[in-house]
């Protein structure tokens, strides 16, 4: 009776994650060689070659490796900062209660928000139009469909910032941070020796994990890029779907080529931060 | 020089800017370059989501229905099934799977899965979407649920067989009470996922299935910033609710 | 006239024996300490008596009946781990009368049983608290209440007093010997710390690595150089020259 509850409790979560999963990318896989629908001419490589020989699929890996590791560096700057400058409001007052303000707006509505900031039409613009910054709409810096994408970076640093500011502050409580820097005076070190020696290494290592996530977040982002970015380069989750929702029904196989190439780079980086993590658990 | 309280001030402005301009622009009419100020104020977008052609409330209340039947779905399921990942020899392993739907990105997941709700006759349907997104949300529910079942709970549970109590009264008396806390946490997180969800919505709901998230970027494509100013209102407005009683319910 | 008997038990996790060939019998009413290293296999062997694991080999029998097959819910056997682990969302008086209520017993029989056994544990005036207001001895008291509350035939306990201060640790001790000896309950008890073994145990055994050795009286325990007693001995007898 006790082991016919746990072979059902596995059975359905193996029926509702690894199933699924699986069968998306066999299906995935056989179409991008040529073998499952009606409209394809049999096995071919041709589809994985396209990946090959056009740059299209690598522009847009790099575009969103890009992308995520200039939003993440710029939120964790200003995690960083927030903690170094902003401790004590962080814990008392207006910011401590404000900083979780982010964290209840969904990724749609942030990339609709950052849209009518950031365009040339939009509240940023007019402001600097009204101070007489600029004189008309199109000396506003392009920030929106822009080719180096900032304001899907922006956009995006802004909404992780805060969270990484609220695991940064949870860090530097669980990890007595206070306690150690005094300690850390008592034995000669300086203001600046604590910082770089102590905080820092400590709060580095306690964020990996989460910056690891965030990081593969931002990867496989979509809303954000689809409102405030353009068509060419463009992020890996919007090429995919692009070319699967194409009329033309023979480019859905380069779609699931590119959509491969993006399981295997969430692979590498998982791989990547399971050896690290391995790595530290040793260390420690 | 003063310069630390200006900076505290423009960054409570920062954080709290969102939720000053999206109502504002729900509630402008006519706002055209380079106005700051806007001609004229107005309830008529508001009004509209009583309005039956806009669809608006129909959408509100699509997603509220939408949001809450995964949550429940979800968080039982999960309740019932982390017990045993967390209790097998291979946790981690199992868990592991547990990760893939978020971090493969929602919709590249969605792209995988798509061929299958089409085989299926579930694309475009709102069956399809809650079934979507229990397949993204219920993997999230177990790793939250795993680290409730610790040994000490385990060791609640043997005490109480101990003492007497069958399978279904260490259930209900004992384990129930004990994660009362922790399934509300996983019905508000999870409703929240859900509320918030646009990608893998889009891509299995073919756009039939209007919720909110939807709308927002139909009404972008229309280029009527109002009303997804409006649409964005009603987005933010459980979370910030929520946030109110309890700051943890929506962190995740 | 022993009353727990276990004979030949061996208990392995895959290919390594935890357990091998332990007997021993304990006498109604009487407590069998046994005094254990941390891994030795103690809370193993605990856990087979309860009926949480099971045994690869063995027989238990409990007074004349067979105790191999019998559910840890019939068994009548309570195990208590090391720390006082209270249900969190009951207060002490319904922690205490837990498992008279699972039984299905009358309200005012629980009500009247919860009174005497609240007096007994010297809780008069904590009835109504929640476990995270009561000090570390008193929710130990609240735990030993609640397993004896119910009559089991076997108490387990697995190092009950570890996470006491030393103070309070000696009058746990003596609380918990005068409480056992009052209801006349049978008792088995492990502890890896030689005095308290002493202290509480009517019968003594030895386990290491999964081997049990049992002695006929305190004076043999002491004597057997293994089970570090002479070392002790000796150290004061030094002290005192």
């Amino acid at each position: 009776m006790k082991n016919k509850g746990k072979h059902i409790a596995l059975g359905v979560y193996l029926l509702l994650t690894a199933l699924p999963l699986l069968a998306g990318i066999v299906y995935a896989f056989l179409t991008s060689i040529g073998l499952t629908d009606g409209l394809s001419k049999g096995f071919t490589l041709s589809h994985w070659l396209w990946a090959f020989q056009t740059p299209e699929l690598w522009q847009s890996l790099g575009f969103s490796i890009y992308i995520a590791a200039m939003a993440l560096g710029l939120a964790l700057g200003l995690a960083f900062t927030m903690i170094s400058f902003f401790r004590f409001e962080l814990e008392k007052g207006v910011l401590s209660r404000v900083i979780y303000m982010p964290l209840a707006i969904p990724a749609a509505v942030a990339a609709f928000f950052s849209f009518q900031m950031l365009s040339a039409s939009g509240l940023l613009s007019r402001l600097l139009y009204q101070i007489g910054w600029i004189d008309s709409i199109s000396q506003f810096p392009e920030l929106i469909n822009d080719a180096w994408g900032l304001g899907i970076i922006l956009t995006h640093a802004l909404m992780a910032f805060p969270f990484l500011t609220l695991v940064l502050l949870n860090l530097y409580r669980s990890k007595r941070l206070s306690e150690l820097s005094e300690l850390a005076a008592t034995l000669g070190a300086k203001t600046k020796d604590t910082q770089m020696k102590v905080i820092f290494p400590i709060l580095m290592k306690g964020i990996m994990p989460t910056l690891g996530l965030f990081f593969l977040f931002i990867l496989g982002s979509y809303e954000i890029p689809m409102l405030l970015g353009r068509q060419d380069p463009q992020m890996i989750t919007l090429l995919t779907l692009r070319k699967l929702q194409r009329f033309d029904l023979t480019v859905i196989p380069q779609a699931y080529v590119v959509a491969l190439f993006y399981v295997l780079l969430v692979l590498l980086v998982m791989l990547l931060g399971l050896k690290g993590e391995k790595i530290r658990a040793y260390a420690d | 020089m003063r310069i630390k309280p200006i900076l505290l001030f423009l960054l409570i402005i920062l954080l709290v800017l969102p939720f000053v301009v999206l109502p504002f622009l729900s509630l402008v009419k006519g706002y055209r370059f380079p106005q700051i100020w806007p001609e004229e104020f107005t309830l008529t977008h508001w009004g509209s989501l009583f309005q039956q052609r806009f669809g608006l409330g129909k959408s509100l209340g699509l997603s509220a229905l939408l949001s809450l039947s995964v949550a429940v779905l979800v968080t039982l399921l999960g309740f019932f099934t982390s017990r045993h990942v967390a209790y097998s020899p291979y946790k981690n392993r199992w868990l592991l799977m547990a990760y893939f739907p978020f971090i493969l990105s929602p919709v590249v997941y969605g792209a995988f899965l798509l061929y299958y709700f089409i085989h299926f006759n579930l694309n475009g349907q709102l069956l399809g979407v809650i079934m979507a997104q229990v397949l993204l949300i219920y993997p999230f529910t177990i790793i939250l649920f795993t680290n409730f079942w610790d040994h000490r709970l385990k060791a609640f549970e043997e005490l109480s067989i101990t003492l007497g109590g069958t399978s279904w009264q260490t259930f209900y008396k004992v384990l129930l009470p004990i994660a009362k806390k922790i399934m509300l946490l996983c019905l508000f997180q999870s409703f929240l996922l859900s509320w918030f969800e646009y990608g893998l919505t889009s891509i299995i709901g073919m756009g039939k299935v209007q919720t909110l998230t939807i709308n927002v970027f139909y009404f972008v494509g229309e280029a009527n910033i109002y009303f997804a100013a409006l649409a964005a209102c009603l987005l933010i407005l459980p979370p910030v609710f929520i946030l109110y009683f309890n700051k943890k319910w929506v962190l995740r | 006239m022993s009353y727990l008997k276990v004979e030949h038990l061996s208990k392995y996790f895959g290919e390594t024996p935890v357990l091998q060939d332990l007997s021993f019998a304990i006498e109604k009413g009487k407590t069998l300490s046994i005094l254990g290293k941390s891994g030795c296999g103690k809370t193993t062997l605990l856990k087979i008596l309860a009926g949480l694991l099971s045994m690869d080999e063995g027989n238990i029998t409990l007074g004349e009946q067979q105790m191999n097959e019998v559910s840890p819910a019939k068994r009548g056997v309570v195990y208590l781990y090391q720390e006082p682990l209270l249900f969190p969302h009951l207060n002490v008086v319904k922690n205490i009368s837990f498992g008279l209520e699972i039984k299905g017993w009358d309200n005012s029989l629980i009500a009247s049983r919860c009174i005497e056994m609240v007096h007994q544990l010297g809780l008069q005036g904590h009835e109504k608290k929640m476990p995270e207001e009561l000090s570390g001895g008193q929710k130990q008291r609240v735990a030993f209440g609640r397993a004896i509350i119910t009559n089991p035939a076997v108490i387990l306990l697995d190092e009950p007093f570890g996470n006491l201060d030393v103070q309070i640790r000696g009058d746990m001790q003596l609380f918990f010997k005068q409480l056992v000896s009052a209801y006349g309950i049978t008792t088995l008890f492990v502890t890896h710390d030689l005095k308290e073994a002493l202290k509480v145990g009517d019968q003594m055994a030895l386990m290491t690595e999964g081997q049990l050795k049992t002695y006929q009286s305190q004076k043999e325990f002491l004597l057997d150089p293994n089970t570090g007693a002479g070392e002790e001995l000796a150290f004061w007898e030094n002290l005192k020259r």
